[in-house]
């Protein structure tokens, strides 16, 4: 297992009134090594807050998270460091995710200057054009240009190139093709996956379009309100769901039969 | 059967580029419409030129607009809105801002009615709103009317907007996105609420959305929009069973259902929409289509393929 | 559609009057401060004394070229100070634990309770008279502003997706205050900038008017008005000039700072 959570529970404070929400309640899971887990749930189910603790951005009210067996919550700042490159985000909105102020060229180049602050520039630029040419972006009409110049799936292509140049063993894809027409949707879906069968890497994807998490997983974990429902193999959830709310889910999900 | 909304031949630019080309389609008496499109495919701006809500800087350049026999861009300004207000409903796409977070959802769904009926009806239509989002399926409509919106949920909002667009009993509902926010179960609910409606009020629905599950669902006809023109319309079965233009053909096959193959790559449409693409009097999709040819950049033609199917593609002419 | 930003025009027609008589202090000065025509007391303009003669027959031309360069530069570096306190008073709130967050922010709410003018005036009192202290006092009364300021644009720029996105990618929060929240607040900094600008010029000028800032034979618009004050009924001139030009100088940065408030926000709109 390269990633496991047991009993993640997280509150979070609520202004108005005393209580606090209840975002997660005690919901496990695992990672294995080259395995894509998917994440089901409406929004609001706490599926984004549960991939951003996994990814140790926040931390989790009760339970913990282990990355290669050891809690990540007591790394040392160097070990922490490295987690960190592992683990690496791909979110909803492309052009949120960048800082409008910069071009693509710092956008690309800060992740390498802050985790390999001894790479030389030459080195760097080379990394960075042949990400971008990875990912289907020509380097010499994208690195001068700011964020506002692309269109959403031009800009999620960089933000996958982005989250790829620190060589990551985990990529946590949350909704990452719902801010995306249908054409691109398919483009960013498939670039992903030709990417993962290169490098190996795990992967969990969350979203709530279940076609699109069962088509991407091996296993898929359905959450609502916090809790984890059903949980297995990605053919067999869908073929023979156990719970009456994944069974919902997946009768809704089909074209209406068309007579 | 009576045409309640005809649109010939519209067309809308604003100071740079065209974003409408000769639009046109109707609809009749109960029948549902959906759009389908991508973002900037221009089936929002159509609504938009249906409803008068068009933005400052953007023009109408040619064709008409007639909403129940009546040519709106000839009116003044009091007869339009007047016009409207009797004949459309809408339903706005985005179900959290759209209603005012600080007024409550019964003078909401008041407001325009005793506008339109004068202060004394006020009671009148505090009876009609409950009525109507009992039958929007609502359990405890007094509670909701009393309610703010940021305490109901987004499927509540939903059918709350739909009731408030009831209000006013018009021949004719048009729905912007109305499921983009919703999960599929709730979105299947929507689904269910807007058939049931249609059957039982006799009304009209336009609907716009790109989601190809829920259009499949409700829609009797489907206009395919792509850089602000139709490429192609007919009846859902038309164009689920036999699409001609071929970027019917490759979004049909886009979203990845439950059946898709794992093994499979997903099907995709290669490149992106260009500004190109608007400027060229040949087809708007030529420069990502397979079979395009040298004369799909610089002509394009409608071809009709029956009463209800017609195409803007010369794969048309070969059938 | 272009509109016309009025305020911006205004205020930048009023600085550069104000810059003018800055630069005019350096290059061409026509008489020293302090140099005394007992003969010409209370002179009116003329060829010699373009704006007159004060009490002591001191030229009230020269004395305004130097009390405008002194109001300048204790008032912006005043400011420059006070913002770069608050700045970083406001960035540690934002940034720290709740616990400390709460001890600076209930500071600075204690601070901006209390009048500044009092604040500026108790501080020079306690650190002595002189322009140095009123400076210190004045930049002292201006630290929470900014750090009410800043506190509030970090929190909201906190939540932003591409601060999560640097994070995620291991930035530390030094770096993401500076590289990623600063440019976004500096536009907003600056206006706030120079409508305190004016402030610092008008407190500046209370100081001296009450003996705490300048010193006499010093010249600064406080002083002068203070000085003028006795004579008002028979020679107003005296009183007069350095009240105008105080009020170029205030009305200046305030219209500047809303100018560039508007242009801002209207190219916010724009995207």
């Amino acid at each position: 297992m390269i990633l496991e959570a047991t009993a993640i529970t997280k509150d979070f404070p609520q202004r108005t009134k005393k209580k606090t929400f209840r975002a997660l309640d005690r919901v496990s899971f695992s990672l294995a090594e080259d395995e894509v887990l998917g994440i089901v749930g409406e929004s609001g189910s706490g599926k984004s807050t549960l991939s951003e603790i996994a990814g140790g951005l926040l931390a989790p009210t009760h339970g913990s998270v282990f990355y290669q067996g050891r809690d990540i919550s007591l790394l040392q700042s160097d070990e922490k460091r490295a987690f960190r490159r592992s683990v690496q985000f791909i979110f909803q909105s492309p052009r949120e995710s960048m800082n409008p102020y910069f071009t693509i060229k710092s956008v690309l180049s800060e992740p390498l200057k802050i985790n390999y602050p001894k790479m030389d520039r030459t080195e760097m630029d080379k990394r960075i054009s042949a990400m971008l040419e990875r990912v289907g972006m020509d380097p010499d009409s994208t690195l001068m240009y700011r964020p506002s110049h692309f269109s959403g799936g031009q800009l999620q292509r960089i933000a996958i190139a982005r989250s790829l140049l620190l060589s990551p063993r985990i990529l946590i894809c949350d909704e990452c093709t719902s801010s995306l027409d249908v054409s691109l949707q398919a483009q960013i879906l498939n670039l992903l996956v030709s990417i993962r069968k290169e490098t190996g890497l795990s992967m969990i994807f969350i979203s709530h379009d279940i076609s699109v998490v069962r088509w991407i997983s091996d296993r898929i974990m359905v959450l609502k309100d916090g809790v984890c429902v059903e949980e297995g193999r990605s053919d067999e959830v869908i073929s023979s769901p156990k719970e009456p709310y994944t069974r919902l889910l997946v009768e809704t999900s089909f074209m209406r039969e068309l007579s | 059967m009576n045409e309640l909304l005809k649109i010939t031949g519209l067309s809308v630019r604003d100071e740079d580029r065209a974003l409408l080309r000769e639009v046109s389609l109707s609809l009749r008496e109960n029948e549902t419409l959906a759009f389908i499109g991508e973002s900037g495919s221009g089936k929002t701006l159509t609504l938009k030129a249906i409803l008068s809500l068009l933005p400052d800087d953007v023009k109408v350049t040619g064709g008409s607009v007639r909403l129940a026999g009546r040519d709106m861009y000839g009116l003044k300004a009091g007869e339009k809105r007047r016009l409207l207000g009797e004949n459309v409903g809408f339903v706005p796409q985005n179900t959290v801002n759209y209603l005012h977070p600080l007024l409550r959802i019964g003078f909401q769904m008041c407001d325009g009615y005793v506008t339109f009926h004068g202060r004394r009806s006020r009671k009148e239509a505090e009876e009609k709103a409950v009525r109507l989002l009992k039958s929007v399926g609502i359990n405890d409509p007094e509670r909701v009317m009393t309610s703010y919106p940021a305490e109901l949920s987004g499927g509540m909002r939903q059918r709350v907007n739909i009731a408030g667009a009831l209000m006013m009993d018009p021949p004719l509902l048009i729905s912007d996105e109305p499921t983009s926010a919703l999960d599929r179960i709730v979105q299947k609910q929507v689904a269910d609420l807007y058939l049931s409606l249609l059957e039982e009020r006799k009304l009209s629905l336009i609907i716009v959305s790109h989601d190809l599950v829920f259009v499949s669902r409700i829609a009797d006809r489907i206009a395919v929009f792509y850089s602000g023109r139709i490429v192609e319309s007919g009846t859902k079965d038309e164009l689920f069973t036999e699409p001609v233009h071929p970027y019917t053909k490759a979004l049909l096959a886009l979203s990845p259902s439950l059946e898709q193959d794992r093994k499979e790559p997903l099907k995709e449409i290669k490149g992106y929409i260009s500004e190109d693409d608007r400027k060229r009097n040949g087809c708007p999709f030529a420069s990502r289509c397979p079979h395009a040819k040298e004369e799909c950049f610089s002509f394009t033609e409608e071809i009709r393929l029956s009463g209800t199917h017609s195409v803007l593609c010369r794969l048309g002419r070969v059938k | 559609m272009k509109k016309r930003n009025f305020s911006l025009a205004a205020g930048l027609i009023l600085l550069s009057v104000i810059f003018i008589l800055f630069i005019m202090s350096y290059v061409y000065l026509p008489y020293r401060i302090d140099q005394m025509d007992i003969r010409n007391r209370f002179s009116m303009h003329s060829a010699e004394h373009l704006l007159g003669t004060d009490h002591f027959g001191r030229d009230i031309f020269s004395r305004i070229l130097v009390s405008t360069r002194s109001a300048l530069t204790v008032s912006v570096s005043s400011v420059l100070l006070g913002s770069i306190g608050g700045l970083i008073l406001g960035s540690l709130a934002a940034l720290s634990p709740l616990a400390i967050e709460l001890v600076i922010m209930r500071l600075v709410d204690a601070l901006m309770a209390f009048p500044g003018i009092l604040s500026a005036l108790m501080l020079s009192a306690v650190l002595g008279k002189g322009v140095m202290n009123a400076s210190i006092a004045i930049a002292f009364f201006m630290v929470p502003v900014f750090a009410r300021l800043s506190y509030s644009m970090i929190l909201e720029n906190r939540k932003r997706l591409f601060i999560k996105a640097a994070r995620s990618y291991g930035a530390s929060t030094p770096r993401l205050v500076l590289f990623h929240m600063l440019p976004d607040m500096l536009t907003r900094l600056i206006t706030q900038f120079s409508a305190s600008v004016g402030t610092a010029i008008l407190t500046e000028s209370s100081l001296s008017f009450l003996g705490l800032g300048i010193q006499p034979p010093g010249a600064s618009l406080g002083l002068m008005l203070s000085e003028a004050k006795g004579y008002v009924l028979i020679e107003p001139y005296q009183a007069l000039w350095p009240g105008i030009v105080l009020a170029i100088a205030v009305l200046g940065f305030q219209l500047t700072g809303d100018g560039i408030n508007t242009l801002l926000h209207r190219e916010a709109s724009h995207e």
